[in-house]
């Protein structure tokens, strides 16, 4: 306790106060507990990766790429590290297939290559990533294209409009409309120093290509080529060929441009789909494939374009595997690459037997998606290769003649779900061996024990090497590698995700985020909507639940799959985990998005069990159409299906929709269900582990609502609103304990992110505990008297943040941070709860009481504390959608780890580590004294007792 | 040689047949031993004496008390520690002050001046008990009850998934 009315001690406690905050992470940590997955993602498009030369004139080249997540940037080839990266978009990334056509990078002059995205056309310095300028339209993109002559960037927009950017400047040389705004234009191409646009003319479906001068921007010629049908559409061609490309469903059609000569090759069906290559002025390579995974092909064709005669050079094989194509100029030639799972063929333009093979020596774990090469003929004729393979997992692998040089986990970047699991929770089986000695009688608990320790002997060859290896490492370095395997205080944990490429794949937190395993399901595509979660099972197994009815049960410390079924269910379903009173069996529940439809249970066993799991227990899921939230009561039945009956449900009043919705986590102690005050009486907290924050918003008045609800009875027990709020930008929430925080951006005159917090206690006044220490109060039996008192304060923050979270120790009595991610400055910062305390006294200083609770003057501005708050320090994280926390073995630790793109992952003390010593701390000198004192006595004992004796003899 | 004698021990020796002062006469009649209701009156006199020592302490020990400030450090914890200890020592040994004034007619009327030293002995613990309550030792708040309050288990379960 506190002394009363001491001065010092105010210092002291604002020392601590200060002090805490100021570690957030310690100097000699950093980068060593915590680790960073710096991502790309996976390569969008074949034609927006390339090597490319940093600068011009130096010999070796960088691997750019513009990824699945609009992240641009340089790949060393070498060793497959981050040279650079930028993020297009702000972080915008609707996850669409379509993104292909809307974002692109290529390559431009002096070592410059050009982004686009949607309206916005960036160009980077290649070497360095910085930006030389941006240009942003009002209208999207069509075609890029670079003049290296006149030293202008050619955008072509979607209506049909032109500008010349100055490649020094960024400003607009000249600009002129194509027609009337009605075209859409599709493609420009530079051919014999002019500039071709073609156009889609809706009206009179015809393909027009206007000529333009490059220097002026007059129109020199236009014309209309052939007639198209309807259904036909653009494939983007490469834009040094004197060709433009459309398609129908049987047919390819090159349009030799400023000419009415169309050429088609006919397509045999609709399961193939092409790809054109080019990489000088009078050759075409097409590739094929056929999309269906069970049945893959691909072939190639080589066509020449000159003089308006397209003809047909060297058809490579059709094959019965999927194989992707590339070109490549080595200077000396043009060789085509085709690399599949297998091995990686060279040829040339000339025939169709390979001119050099190299068979991998392994299989690649996936098949590939596109390939980019560089190929070198040596003067000897020996072929040398190297090639960067997208693929199907997500990943890029770079591969050397016939050797994987590096892989790129890029999967992580498009991950769907996440979620812990403890590797110790395997081994954690001695308690129960306790319970059951415990409950059975003494004699025959005494054998059991006698051939416990019997049998544990076995252990103790491997104890003693392991406590020799400690006793070496306070000597010496610490062995890292022994450490993270021996994990005593449970920072081992996995986190298992499950990619949109239809990946599981584990990662070790206590192993800088190293992958330990990985497998597939199966799946070509996995959408975000596409899964149901990923649920942990207990005992190391994680249950995947796809929207399609498939589960799979995966064994996730050695990523084995275990077991795959698949439900009947509708895409629309909701999916929870019910645990066992009695054992501990789980299972899967089902809630159907129809309402009034039958639910389904897995595994489908257990009945009884369930039945008595399913008492008193009610389910709340989205409405059906998000209008609102249902809660249901649940009752097996045969066949694996459930009787789901309406218990209660709360319907948004017209014009909201739903934001945010938060519950408290699952593991979630409260350590002490009061709050002591200054004058030691106590304000009971308000807990209830039923609670559910939704928050809807009203676009059209600006409006945020937020409700607080208990899902069992659908009362609603707390309501406030926040007018003057920017509704199209995210809500974010986190709830623990008595309290929830959530964070928008106001349009109001305090204008930014602001954050809330609220707490709840009992009631209002002191040493109350209302209802809360009753025995046997259920959710139904709540009267008025006991909604909870809430007390509330905003925060304005300076930058908008798209993440929150809330630490998690194993009993809860640390305080809890609020982990909060900050694009704008791609940090993962973390707050205090101290400092988000609505109770802090508003415009005076506090008194004495309120010091010694802690509190201090409440400040409207919540500034960034760059030096302590922050948990990613240097690191630079990008598109952080996610942050979750698990508790670690000590109190005083929450393991943290935030995915979406970049992975990062850290330990956190918010109360700092007082529990563990810290990594400064001298053993050795410790020991050291500890055995000099011990030699010491030994020496001096018989010395003084001689001495001793001496003085009675002599008496 | 027969050793001289001083002419002091001459003269001592040689007044044994003087007749006495006459002062020493008179008195030699009034020396009486003190009668026993003289004796128990002594006796209970000093017993109130040493009764009633504690009291001169208890000012002393209020200032010191309030001096030595309300935080835990180590002279005021020891302090408040010896005005526990020597108060309860006295206690323990209320027989032992008192056993030389005992006897058969004292033994009533020193009761109550045992009393009174109990009295005034556990008025030092009351001391000591308000400096210890000024520490904030004492449970006498609701928050040092917190920790052995529990929030029943709720008699519901809840599960939800709201993606």
């Amino acid at each position: 306790m506190w002394a009363r009315h001491n001065p010092l001690h105010y210092l002291l406690l604002a020392g601590s106060l200060l002090s805490s905050s100021c570690r957030a992470v310690f100097k000699d940590e950093a980068f060593q507990t915590d680790f960073h997955v710096p991502l790309f993602g996976t390569g969008l498009d074949p034609s927006s990766t390339f090597f490319h030369q940093a600068t011009t004139g130096k010999a070796g080249s960088l691997l750019y790429t513009l990824s699945n997540r609009l992240i641009i940037g340089a790949i060393n080839p070498k060793d497959g590290s981050q040279v650079w990266r930028q993020q297009l978009g702000q972080g915008s990334v609707s996850e669409t297939e379509e993104l292909s056509k809307l974002a692109w990078l290529r390559k431009s002059k002096d070592g410059r290559i050009v982004s686009v995205f949607d309206k916005a056309i960036a160009l980077w310095d290649a070497a360095s990533g910085r930006a030389i300028w941006e240009y942003t339209a009002n209208l999207q993109v069509a075609d890029v294209i670079t003049l290296e002559n006149e030293n202008l960037l050619i955008v072509a927009f979607i209506g049909g409009e032109v500008k010349a950017i100055g490649l020094g400047t960024g400003d607009v040389v000249w600009e002129t409309l194509i027609g009337e705004g009605r075209d859409t234009a599709s493609n420009l191409n530079l051919f014999d120093g002019k500039l071709y646009l073609t156009l889609d003319t809706p009206a009179i479906k015809e393909l027009k290509t206007v000529i333009i001068s490059p220097v002026t921007g007059a129109q020199l010629e236009e014309l209309y080529a052939g007639v198209f049908h309807a259904s036909d559409s653009h494939v983007p061609t490469p834009q040094l060929l004197p060709v433009t490309a459309f398609k129908d469903a049987e047919h390819l059609k090159l349009n030799f441009l400023g000419t009415r000569n169309t050429k088609s090759i006919s397509v045999d069906n609709n399961v193939h789909d092409y790809r054109l290559h080019a990489i000088s002025t009078d050759l075409v390579f097409i590739e094929y494939w056929s999309k269906s995974a069970e049945t893959p092909t691909s072939w190639a064709d080589i066509y020449s374009v000159k003089g308006g005669v397209l003809k047909k050079i060297v058809d490579l094989p059709y094959e019965n595997d999927f194989s992707v194509f590339s070109l490549s100029d080595s200077g000396s030639g043009i060789f085509v690459t085709r690399a599949n799972r297998a091995e990686i063929r060279v040829y040339d333009t000339e025939s169709k037997t390979p001119i050099k093979t190299y068979e991998l020596p392994k299989l690649l774990p996936a098949n590939p998606l596109h390939v980019v090469t560089e190929v070198v003929k040596r003067r000897d004729g020996a072929i040398a290769v190297r090639a960067a393979l997208t693929l199907a997992d997500g990943n890029l692998i770079l591969i050397r003649n016939d050797q994987v040089v590096w892989t790129r986990q890029e999967s992580l970047a498009s991950a769907v779900a996440a979620e812990f699991v403890d590797v110790h929770e395997v081994e954690d089986t001695l308690e129960k061996v306790l319970h059951a000695e415990e409950s059975s009688n003494i004699v025959t608990a005494y054998v059991k024990r006698l051939t416990r320790h019997i049998e544990e002997l076995k252990y103790l060859p491997g104890w003693i090497a392991g406590f020799q290896q400690s006793i070496l490492a306070i000597l010496g370095q610490p062995n890292k590698a022994a450490d993270s395997a021996k994990d005593p205080f449970g920072y081992r944990k996995f986190v298992v995700m499950v990619t949109r490429f239809g990946w599981v794949t584990a990662i070790d937190t206590a192993d800088q985020g190293q992958i330990v395993w990985s497998i597939p399901l199966l799946k070509n595509q996995i959408m975000e909507k596409d899964i149901k979660g990923i649920f942990h099972f207990g005992k190391g197994v994680v249950v995947v639940m796809l929207s399609s009815g498939d589960i799979y049960k995966i064994d996730a410390i050695n990523g084995k799959g275990l077991k795959k079924t698949a439900l009947q269910t509708l895409p629309s379903a909701s999916v929870m985990t019910v645990e066992s009173k009695k054992g501990d069996s789980r299972w899967l529940v089902i809630v159907p998005g129809k309402e009034g439809a039958k639910g389904w249970f897995w595994p489908d066993e257990k009945e009884s069990e369930l039945e008595l799991a399913l008492q008193n227990t009610t389910i709340s899921r989205k409405c059906e159409g998000s209008k609102g939230i249902c809660g249901y009561t649940a009752k097996p039945t045969v066949g694996g299906r459930l009787i789901l009956s309406p218990a209660w449900s709360f319907r948004l009043p017209a014009g909201q929709t739903i934001v945010s919705l938060t519950t408290r986590p699952v593991h979630d102690p409260i350590a002490s269900i009061g709050k002591v005050m200054g004058n030691r009486s106590v304000m009971y907290k308000y807990i209830n582990p039923h609670l559910v924050l939704l928050i809807t918003a009203s676009p059209k008045t600006n409006t945020l609502y937020i409700y607080l609800l208990d899902s069992i009875s659908g009362a609603v027990l707390n309501t406030s609103i926040q007018t003057e709020a920017d509704t199209s930008r995210p809500v974010v929430a986190t709830m623990s304990e008595n309290w929830y925080i959530y964070s928008f951006y106001s349009k109001s005159i305090a204008k930014g992110a602001h954050i809330v917090v609220t707490d709840f206690y009992t009631s209002q006044a002191r040493n109350d505990p209302g209802n809360l220490l009753n025995e046997n109060i259920s959710s139904y039996n709540q009267p008025r008297s006991a909604t909870p008192y809430g007390i509330s304060q905003a925060f304005v923050f300076p930058h908008p943040i798209t993440s929150l979270a809330t630490t998690t120790t194993r009993q809860g009595i640390t305080t809890r941070s609020v982990l909060l991610f900050v694009p704008r400055i791609g940090s993962l910062l973390s707050i205090n709860k101290r400092i988000l305390e609505p109770r802090r006294p508003v415009g005076r200083d506090p008194t004495n009481d309120e010091k010694e609770e802690g509190l201090f003057k409440y400040e409207p501005f919540l500034g960034i504390d760059h030096q302590g708050g922050s948990l990613s320090h240097a690191r630079e994280l990008i598109g952080v959608s996610s942050i979750i926390t698990t508790p670690s073995l000590l109190e005083s630790t929450s393991i943290v780890v935030g995915w979406g793109l970049d992975i990062f992952g850290t330990r956190t003390s918010p109360s700092a580590a007082f529990d563990v010593l810290g990594s400064g701390f001298n053993k050795l000198a410790l020991i050291g004294s500890v055995v000099a004192v011990g030699f010491g006595t030994m020496f001096l004992r018989p010395m003084v007792r001689k001495k001793q004796i001496g003085q009675r003899w002599s008496q | 040689m027969a050793p001289s004698q001083p002419s002091w021990v001459i003269d001592l020796k040689g007044s044994a047949g003087r007749p006495k002062a006459p002062s020493n006469i008179k008195s030699s009649k009034q020396v009486t031993p003190p009668t026993q209701a003289e004796t128990d009156d002594l006796k209970v006199k000093k017993a109130w004496e040493i009764a009633l020592a504690p009291a001169k302490s208890l000012p002393m020990n209020m200032i010191m008390m309030y001096m030595s400030g309300n935080s835990l450090q180590i002279f005021s914890i020891m302090m408040t520690v010896m005005l526990f200890m020597n108060p309860l020592r006295a206690l323990s040994t209320v027989g032992n002050t008192f056993s030389k004034f005992e006897g058969e007619s004292t033994s009533g009327r020193l009761a109550i001046v045992k009393l009174a030293y109990i009295g005034l002995q556990l008025l030092t613990i009351v001391i000591g008990i308000w400096k210890v309550n000024a520490m904030g030792l004492l449970p006498t708040t609701r928050s040092d009850w917190l920790a052995w309050e529990q929030a029943p288990m709720p008699l519901e379960t809840s599960i939800s998934n709201f993606r």
